[in-house]
């Protein structure tokens, strides 16, 4: 039988169309990359790549910086909050976000209680290279930030019913 | 001994990755009857459960990818029965290694897995998973054996 990466990389080509693949790459590249690097991640053409890397900042979902004559892309955070924000409003009840909010405040107090640190970056600087609660420096990151996208959401929520009153 | 992802800062929690997973499962995967985040508004885990198991009727995958691209998936059948595919920075072994059952042991083994975007990663642990309920052969989680 053929070697599992391969069979994965078949799959993937079959179910998918070279568009498909540029996307779904480009969502995962956080770091700025060539278009040559985003060809060889979604196993498609290096013109075909660039074409529908355009395409896409054009969209708004990538964003580019140059590098001397050369453009590198990466995606666009900045788009994944709104789209985050507007997601939240719609699949999540205003009592759901509140219950959400304030277990997320729980859980930041929790680390600083733990730690005894104000934020995960303290933390990052207090930690050993032996000690294992490293996870924790992202995991604390992400409530925090997710914190902040459930409070804006309950604003522009708030704002909506106060327009409509 | 203490898991080895807990070791290492390996980064926030990735929700776009997650999403990506989600959707691959979804469209390719007929025995997933369910993906959920574990919060609605603090996501950070994918839980996949499954409808199917090598040793259960039913079982779980618990994924997570990071921003800096690493990943975990932890395959459970309760606590007799666990597996997981990890990438992310290791002092003994390779990053890509593989947490043995029953037990994921913490000494891990190099992962048969090279590939590293997140749909063929998910697409190749599907893949195995599903090869090794068909066989009941654990050493199918492995291909080719040992790497």
């Amino acid at each position: 039988m053929a070697d599992i990466n391969e069979r994965a990389r078949e799959a993937w080509i079959e179910e998918t169309t070279s568009r498909e693949r540029i996307r779904t790459i480009l969502e995962e590249t956080t770091e700025y990359a060539t278009a040559a690097a985003v060809a060889d991640r979604a196993l498609t053409s290096e013109p075909t790549t660039r074409k529908y890397l355009d395409e896409l900042v054009a969209d708004g979902i990538g964003i580019t910086t140059q590098d001397g004559r050369t453009t590198l892309y990466k995606r666009n955070d900045g788009r994944q909050i709104d789209e985050r924000i507007a997601e939240l409003r719609e699949t999540t009840s205003r009592d759901e976000l509140i219950d959400g909010i304030r277990e997320m405040k729980t859980q930041l107090q929790d680390y600083r209680d733990t730690y005894e640190v104000d934020g995960p970056e303290e933390l990052a600087i207090e930690l050993d290279a032996s000690d294992d609660c490293w996870a924790d420096v992202g995991r604390w990151r992400a409530t925090r930030r997710n914190l902040a996208i459930a409070q804006a959401a309950l604003q522009v929520d708030e704002a909506h019913r106060l327009a409509e009153a | 001994m203490v898991d080895d992802w807990e070791q290492i800062e390996t980064g926030s929690p990735d929700l776009n990755r997650l999403r990506t997973v989600r959707t691959v499962v979804t469209e390719y995967e007929p025995l997933v009857s369910e993906a959920k985040f574990d919060s609605p508004v603090d996501p950070q885990t994918l839980q996949l459960s499954m409808d199917a198991g090598i040793r259960t009727e039913t079982s779980r995958f618990d994924v997570t990818w990071t921003k800096k691209g690493y990943y975990k998936y932890h395959y459970t059948e309760g606590e007799g029965f666990n597996y997981r595919y990890d990438r992310h920075p290791r002092v003994d072994i390779p990053e890509k290694h593989f947490h043995e059952p029953p037990d994921a042991s913490h000494d891990a083994v190099t992962s048969c897995l090279e590939v590293e975007v997140v749909p063929l990663v998910t697409l190749a642990i599907l893949q195995l998973w599903r090869e090794t309920v068909a066989s009941g052969d654990l050493d199918d989680l492995q291909q080719p054996n040992p790497p």
